[in-house]
């Protein structure tokens, strides 16, 4: 690989690091708190809800995908 | 994280992220789909007098099957079952009880109703429409003691299966709605006009707390409502407050007060006023025609009761109610 490549390689890369850097400090605390509601809803049904022999039964209507 | 889900059960219509659970304490989404954590699962089990509940035109001195599950749909500040209302389904002990095991043992115990009641039943909707339906074919009655907090669509659904509703209509402001139930006026009043089309019959129930709900002049507007909207033969029972939840800084509503709402509703035109929660008068049912008294009280028993076929036993005018 010449030096000319090399270098166009490591602007894409450094650009790219960039990018990711800026995107993580505006998105990454809604993404995080996304996240770790997720796993601790989840952790609540499957390590609580679950063993309270609450069984799920589908709701009969109104259910409407957003 | 999964798909939203938008409960449209009652009018606070909750949109659930995946494993989020709705306002009610109830209703889970689970990878996109909604489900009932309580369904067969009752906290409270009993059997009443159905004066209980209350009802007094409909089918006096009967027992009622009456079950709740946990959670509700508003958070009432005055919740005299808060302990179960405002509880998670997980918080409470609760019981194995089908449908079919429902009707199977009001049958026994000598029951002609089932009774939801005791926290809303709203939220364990799925459970009361299958119970109802079955309790249908048993030649059972249904009826609700509700707060009336549910959406239209889902109502006209259940409606055919519900022969009486207790509406609990809690005041006559959106504002108290909002700052002591965190709810609003409006969804309960049309849920009032949609039953009473539907042909359930209905009893409301007025809950009289000084300083917040007992200005006559709003309780006048209130029966002229129902006076307007439902008609004159809707019973209405003002009942008496008493400190509780988180209500314990105000005293209980003095006697007057409910002798005041009562005289009200009756100049508005209604023609059947109780008052509960009170030991002493306004328990009584006296022909709106001839005045004589028909139906005496005291506490949820019926002493005597002299409505025969529905008329009044001395000069057979027909009384409103289901009393056979």
């Amino acid at each position: 690989m010449g030096d000319e490549k090399k270098f166009r390689a490591l602007l894409v890369s450094a650009a790219l690091l960039i990018a990711c850097i800026f995107s993580y400090n505006i998105f990454g605390e809604y993404l995080r708190a996304d996240i770790f509601e997720y796993i601790k809803r989840r952790a609540y049904y499957e390590n609580v809800l679950k063993n309270k022999g609450l069984d799920l039964r589908e709701g009969m209507h109104w259910r409407k995908k957003q | 994280m999964g798909d939203k889900v938008r409960c449209e059960l009652c009018p606070t219509e909750c949109e659930l992220d995946n494993y989020q659970i709705g306002g009610c304490r109830t209703r889970i989404n689970k990878s996109g789909v909604l489900y009932s954590l309580v369904y067969g699962k009752p906290c409270s089990v009993a059997i009443d007098p159905i004066e209980k509940k209350p009802f007094y035109h409909f089918l006096p001195a009967t027992a009622a099957f009456s079950i709740a599950t946990a959670g509700c749909v508003l958070d009432c500040k005055f919740c005299q079952n808060y302990q179960i209302s405002q509880a998670r389904p997980e918080e409470v002990d609760h019981k194995d009880l089908p449908p079919a095991d429902v009707v199977r043992q009001a049958l026994y115990y000598g029951c002609r109703s089932i009774t939801y009641t005791y926290t809303e039943p709203t939220v364990f909707y799925e459970y009361m429409f299958d119970t109802a339906k079955l309790a249908r074919d048993f030649k059972l009655k249904n009826t609700m003691h509700t707060c009336g907090y549910i959406n239209s669509r889902p109502l006209r659904e259940l409606a055919p299966f519900m022969d009486a509703a207790d509406v609990d209509l809690k005041a006559f402001t959106e504002d108290f709605y909002s700052r002591i139930c965190g709810g609003r006026l409006r969804p309960v009043l049309d849920t009032l006009v949609e039953l009473k089309k539907a042909g359930v019959w209905i009893e409301i129930t007025n809950l009289v707390i000084p300083t917040l709900n007992d200005d006559i002049k709003k309780i006048s507007e209130m029966t002229a409502w129902i006076v307007n909207n439902l008609g004159r033969d809707v019973p209405l029972h003002f009942s008496r407050f008493f400190p509780y939840y988180k209500l314990k800084n105000l005293p209980p509503t003095p006697p007057g007060t409910l002798s005041d709402a009562r005289k009200a509703a009756l100049d508005s035109g209604l023609r059947y006023v109780y008052i509960g929660n009170l030991a002493g008068g306004g328990q009584n049912t006296s022909c709106h025609k001839c005045g004589r008294l028909l139906v005496e009280r005291s506490g949820f028993r019926v002493n005597q009761n002299n409505i025969i076929n529905g008329r009044c036993g001395s000069c057979g005018t027909g009384i409103p109610g289901v009393w056979g």
